[in-house]
This record gives structure tokens, C-alpha cells and sequence, in this order.
């Protein structure tokens, strides 16, 4: 503790009207010593990296404006229980649903990140897969279905256009997956 | 009164331990603009909180590269929500929300997710044994950064997102964190007398095997 930190708690001691804002104890002084320690430490030793900052910056060119957005509205991950169940040959899968007014995005990754996904309801449409690196862009059979072999690390987002439809099209929020 | 320096109460600005110069950005507005597309408003608003959500992902124990994963993700949803924003005030809280979430998902997708049992009296893994090496040879600063990295995670995550610039508000920490308000000061000062105890004068002594949390307690009463 050094004198400044002393003579402040020396005088809100004395100044009895500014009761939350007097140390209580030696211990509080202490204790508010360390946390202004490790403020300056934070600052030194873990800064948001430039490249960190830049990224979140050009986040904002990646938005879709014209599309209607699809929530995740389940995750295996999320869900402890559903986790247990939800295995196959001793790996996980994880299942994801997005959910958009007029489709569903329902999608299962292996642990392998191979994913398999579905329209629904189903129907033949381009499914453009956006990650870190640039866009896959696939088409579903007539039943909606696709697969991406490996996804890509990072966040991801699907938006999907359907064919022959004059439907808006969805795009997912994005998720690590 | 040298505690006045930047015009704050003393105990606020002691206790907080950081300026509040911040607390005037127009959150709302901001919003609004980068929702009708200016970028600059959306920039300012990465500059005021991209620390938050960096804070979010260090304090849940992830590295560089996996907190800058987590931060990415959640620019992205942000952007992507910037219309449905109900509560333009309460931003911060959204975004370490959301963060906090892809951190948990995040963990339990690589099997890391540390468990209390593997924390032996409030502090976790390999870092104890850094935590002796740096008290001896490279000083206090070290060895209190060190004790931090190596608290348990309820204890790091609170912190690390108090020591982010600006932090949040106990009733938006209470949220995220979905703990009662009343617990956040106690639980804070909790964690902050054990790092205090690891890293006293007498580093060693203090290191040795005292009565775990129990220390404390004495201290405080």
C-alpha cells in the first residue's frame, strides 16, 4: 500500500459522511492494493492484440443485410444430458438447429467435422457456407440435403438460397463449430 | 487530495481502479448508426468493448488463439444483430453474455472445462509450481500475475472481467455470470484476499501450507 492509499483511507476513516466510500479495514486497503495492481498488470501483460481488434472491426462488412437471419435454436453442446445420447462410434456428434420464419437449417457435425445438413422443409436450394477463409458453396439435393466434408475452423455461417423460389434468402448467425 | 486526480470520488476511483471517462459514449446511438451502416460508429463501439469481450475469453482460461476465436464469433453475432438490440444500455452485458457462452461451449467442446476437484485450495493445475519459481526469481509483479492465471475459475473469470476497461456493473455482471448481485462483492473479495495471501512479502511463507481459504476469514473479521 503506498501513502497515497494511506493517507485516503486515513481521511475517509475521519470523514464519517462518506460511509461506501471509506476502507472498512487494513484488509479492504489490502485487498483494493491487489486489484489495482492487477489492473496495470492486465494492461501489460494481456492487451486485445491488434489483430484481434482488427478482426472484430471487419466483422462488420460480413453482415447480411438482405438476409433473413436463422437463430440457433438448439445445440447438442449446450445441453449436458443430450450430450450422452447423442453418440456414435464412441464419438460425439453435435447437432445444431437454425431456425428462420419460413426454414429450418438442421445440421449434425461429427467429430471427424464432417457435417451433414438438411432444408427444411425439404427442398433443392444453394447452401454457401462463409467462414474465415472465404465461402463453400454447395447445392442440396431435391431433398435438401448437403454435406461438407471438413469444416472449416473458426466461425462459421450458412446462408441458404432456395431454387426456384423467389424467397429471401437465410442466413445462419454465426457459430464455432 | 491526490486520490481526486481524475475528478472521481476517491473511494470510487480507488475502488474501481480504473477512469471512467468511457461512461459517456451514446451506446444507444452508436447502435443505430452502424445498424443503418456507419461504419465509424460500428469501429467506436469495437473500441469501447472489445476489451470486455477479450477480458470474457481470457478469464474462462483460453488461450490467444482460442479468445480470439471467441471474439470474432462474437463481433460477428453482434453485427449480425445490430437491429435487435432491446436494451442499447445494457450492450456490454450482451456481448459477455454471448461470449461467455461461446467460452463454455467452447471448453466443453475440447474436454478442458476444469472441474473444482482439480483446483486444490483455490488454485488449478501447473500453476502452483510457476507461481513458487516466479515469487523467487522475478519478483512481485510476476508472481501476482502468475497466482491469478492460476486461480480457480470462478474466481479468474469475475476478475479478469473487473480488470477489463470499462468493466461491467454488478447487476450486468449478476447476469452474465448468473450469480446473485450480493454475492459478486463478497465472492471479489474473496478471490482477491487469496492472491493477496500467495503473494505477500514473505512469498514463501505464505505459500506454504496455511489453512487454504480459512486464511481469510481471520483477516477480514
Amino acid at each position: 500500500m503506498n501513502a497515497d492509499d494511506e493517507a485516503a483511507a486515513k481521511a475517509s476513516r475521519i470523514d464519517g459522511a462518506a460511509v461506501h466510500l471509506e476502507w472498512p479495514d487494513a484488509a479492504e486497503a489490502a485487498r483494493e492494493a491487489t486489484f489495482r495492481r492487477l489492473h496495470s498488470l492486465a494492461l501489460e501483460n494481456d492487451p486485445v492484440p491488434p489483430d484481434v481488434l482488427a478482426s472484430a472491426r471487419s466483422s462488420f462488412g460480413l453482415r447480411s443485410i438482405d438476409d433473413e437471419l436463422a437463430v440457433l435454436v438448439y445445440d447438442s453442446m449446450i445441453d449436458h444430458e443430450l450430450l450422452a445420447n447423442v453418440r456414435s462410434g464412441g464419438r460425439t456428434v453435435r447437432q445444431v438447429t437454425f431456425e428462420a420464419p419460413d426454414l429450418v437449417l438442421e445440421m449434425e457435425v461429427s467429430g471427424a467435422r464432417y457435417l451433414v445438413g438438411q432444408v427444411v422443409p425439404s427442398q433443392a436450394a444453394v447452401v454457401e457456407l462463409r467462414h474465415r477463409g472465404g465461402t463453400i458453396q454447395m447445392e442440396t439435393d431435391e431433398l435438401g440435403c448437403f454435406h461438407v466434408p471438413v469444416v472449416p475452423d473458426g466461425p462459421v455461417s450458412f446462408r441458404c438460397r432456395p431454387t426456384g423460389s423467389a424467397a429471401r434468402s437465410v442466413a445462419t448467425s454465426w457459430i464455432t463449430l | 487530495m491526490p486520490c481526486l486526480s481524475e475528478g472521481l470520488p476517491c473511494g470510487l476511483h480507488v475502488w474501481r481502479g480504473y477512469s471512467w471517462h468511457m461512461y459517456d459514449v451514446d451506446v444507444g446511438g452508436l447502435l443505430r448508426r452502424a445498424a443503418g451502416g456507419d461504419e465509424q460508429a460500428w469501429d467506436a463501439l469495437v473500441d469501447r468493448f472489445a476489451g470486455l469481450v477479450w477480458a470474457i475469453a481470457r478469464g474462462h482460461g483460453l488461450n490467444q488463439a482460442d479468445s480470439a476465436e471467441i471474439s470474432r464469433t462474437t463481433w460477428l453475432g453482434l453485427a449480425e444483430n445490430l437491429n435487435s438490440i432491446k436494451a442499447p444500455e445494457r450492450l456490454g452485458a450482451w456481448l459477455a453474455t454471448s461470449a461467455r457462452r461461446e467460452c463454455l461451449r467452447m471448453l466443453r467442446q475440447q474436454e478442458r472445462y476444469i472441474s473444482a476437484e482439480q483446483c486444490a485450495d483455490g488454485m488449478c493445475g501447473d500453476h502452483a509450481l510457476a507461481l513458487i519459481d516466479d515469487l523467487a526469481k522475478r519478483g512481485q509483479g510476476a508472481a501476482l500475475w502468475s497466482a491469478f492465471e492460476a486461480l480457480a475459475p470462478d474466481c479468474k473469470a469475475l476478475l479478469r472481467v473487473l480488470l477489463a476497461d470499462p468493466p461491467l456493473g454488478y447487476a450486468e455482471l449478476s447476469d452474465v455470470f448468473e450469480m446473485p448481485i450480493g454475492s459478486i462483492g463478497p465472492v471479489r473479495a474473496r478471490c482477491l484476499d487469496r492472491l493477496g495471501d500467495r503473494t505477500a512479502l514473505h512469498p514463501l511463507r505464505s505459500q506454504g501450507r496455511r489453512a487454504g481459504a480459512g486464511t481469510t476469514k481471520g483477516r477480514v473479521s
